[in-house]
């Protein structure tokens, strides 16, 4: 396995979790959503970076090193992916922001000219290690690493700034601080062994190439943990609440049936086409229903159905 | 054939009413005054709420008067209920509905207009599907310990 493929191991880990608990709970938030897509795309960009698929990639498009493209790409897209979550956890998030997208699409189209423009005849899974002496090879990398760098520091500081504002992150957010601090210095790392590489100092190829390695094993692990440390203890909430929910609405509706029948009423819930993503509406709906038609049949609301919350009387 | 036209039917008026609260350019996230404040600017005139005890088995009424609106819902309601009754009045007032729905009330009221939470009609059950939007904006289908945040 390559370098790329050892690094993308976490981030499989969290989108298989969060695949998981969309198929079971089927409810997340923008943010999730957003980190989700972000895990799919880094963790494809990493892993297409292996000689099987590189081979069988050129031999389907005849561009020998398309699989490094389409990697690095895809790693553009899931920082993008990275930024739009983070925007999506702000109260006003403006998810359609034109700056965003318009630099997203202009690096990406930056990397298939500078791609063009490397003489790289052969497959090869070590892309930057064969062809990195080319001016335009370390251009292409450097402008990839640049974004990836800008992207993951202000998702640092947003994070940094949650934890001033008192947003309750966990200590887990740490980590993912920590990783962010890495990734930028291994962007560093990278452009600098992009720059010696074509100045040929083979020392300093040497040196900076063996700090790679760790700094990126430890970083996309730093990531990974620390945007699980969000995730995860949400995910396990989520579950015992659909879990719970879910015996709720068995023992409920058939006392709104019955309270139904006793006040001569009838009101949405049991004409709306439910999706399991909608159980909380659902719930919701039932509690609120139950009481209309206990008071219209001048009957007690049953205990189980008052649904009392802090956040309710916080509304209130 | 006519339970998959009925879901479809269903899964359609959601879908409606989810456009509908869609249109209205509201926040992702907005507390219930921020909510009452932006019905109050498309209603032209504050609203007051307030609880009062109502006729027969109404649970909530909205009442225009040529200065301001009153909101009122009955004493005895849970905190679900009531939130959910305003949600309901503050959806007539986003959809524009021009007048009362209930003939039968309006010589109770002293006010010009009214809308009652009532789901009597194919239009009050409308309204409710879009109350039950609002109720996601507002948060109050969230649980209490998870507040959104980054990753979560």
């Amino acid at each position: 396995m390559t370098l790329h493929v050892w690094g993308s191991i976490p981030v499989w880990v969290i989108l298989t979790v969060l695949v998981v608990r969309l198929l079971l709970v089927r409810t997340q938030s923008a943010s999730v959503t957003w980190l989700m897509a972000c895990c799919g795309f880094v963790a494809v960009g990493l892993t297409i970076n292996q000689p099987d698929v590189t081979t069988f990639l050129a031999g389907v498009t005849h561009v020998p090193n398309i699989a490094d493209l389409v990697g690095r790409c895809l790693m553009v897209c899931g920082m993008f992916a990275l930024a739009q979550s983070v925007e999506a956890a702000a109260r006003s998030a403006k998810l359609l922001r034109v700056s965003r997208i318009v630099v997203c699409v202009v690096v990406l189209l930056t990397l298939v000219v500078l791609f063009t423009m490397v003489d790289a005849p052969t497959p090869t899974a070590q892309f930057m290690t064969v062809y990195g002496d080319q001016l335009p090879t370390a251009l292409y990398s450097a402008v990839e690493m640049t974004y990836i760098a800008v992207v993951i520091a202000r998702s640092a500081a947003a994070v940094l700034r949650g934890f001033r504002s008192g947003d309750g992150l966990g200590r887990m957010y740490w980590l993912f601080v920590v990783g962010a601090v890495g990734l930028v210095l291994l962007a560093a790392i990278a452009i600098a062994l992009d720059a010696v590489h074509v100045a040929g100092v083979d020392g300093a190829v040497r040196v900076l190439s063996t700090v790679y390695a760790p700094v990126f094993l430890l970083s996309m692990v730093l990531l990974a943990v620390g945007a699980a440390g969000g995730v995860l203890p949400d995910a396990a909430r989520e579950f015992r609440d659909w879990r719970d929910t879910r015996h709720r609405f068995r023992s409920l509706e058939p006392e709104l049936r019955r309270l139904e029948a006793a006040s001569g009423h009838t009101g949405l819930y049991f004409t709306i086409a439910w999706q399991r993503r909608q159980w909380r509406s659902r719930l919701h709906r039932l509690a609120v229903e139950i009481e209309d038609r206990a008071r219209e049949a001048g009957q007690d609301v049953p205990a189980a159905a008052t649904l009392t919350t802090a956040r309710l009387r916080e509304l209130s | 054939m006519t339970g998959v036209r009925e879901r479809f039917g269903a899964r359609r008026r959601q879908a409606v009413a989810r456009r509908s609260v869609r249109r209205l350019g509201l926040p992702r996230r907005l507390t219930l005054p921020a909510l009452l404040a932006r019905a109050e600017s498309t209603l032209g005139k504050p609203i007051r709420l307030r609880t009062a005890d109502l006729p027969g088995d109404l649970s909530a009424r909205f009442i225009q008067r040529a200065d301001h609106a009153l909101l009122e819902t009955r004493p005895d309601l849970s905190e679900r209920s009531r939130v959910a009754c305003v949600l309901h009045e503050l959806a007539h007032v986003f959809l524009a509905d021009p007048g009362c729905d209930h003939q039968a009330y309006t010589g109770l009221l002293t006010g010009r207009t009214a809308f009652t939470r009532s789901l009597d009609t194919p239009h009050e059950q409308a309204v409710e599907l879009v109350a039950d939007e609002l109720a996601l904006r507002i948060g109050l289908l969230d649980p209490d310990d998870r507040e959104p945040g980054i990753f979560r």
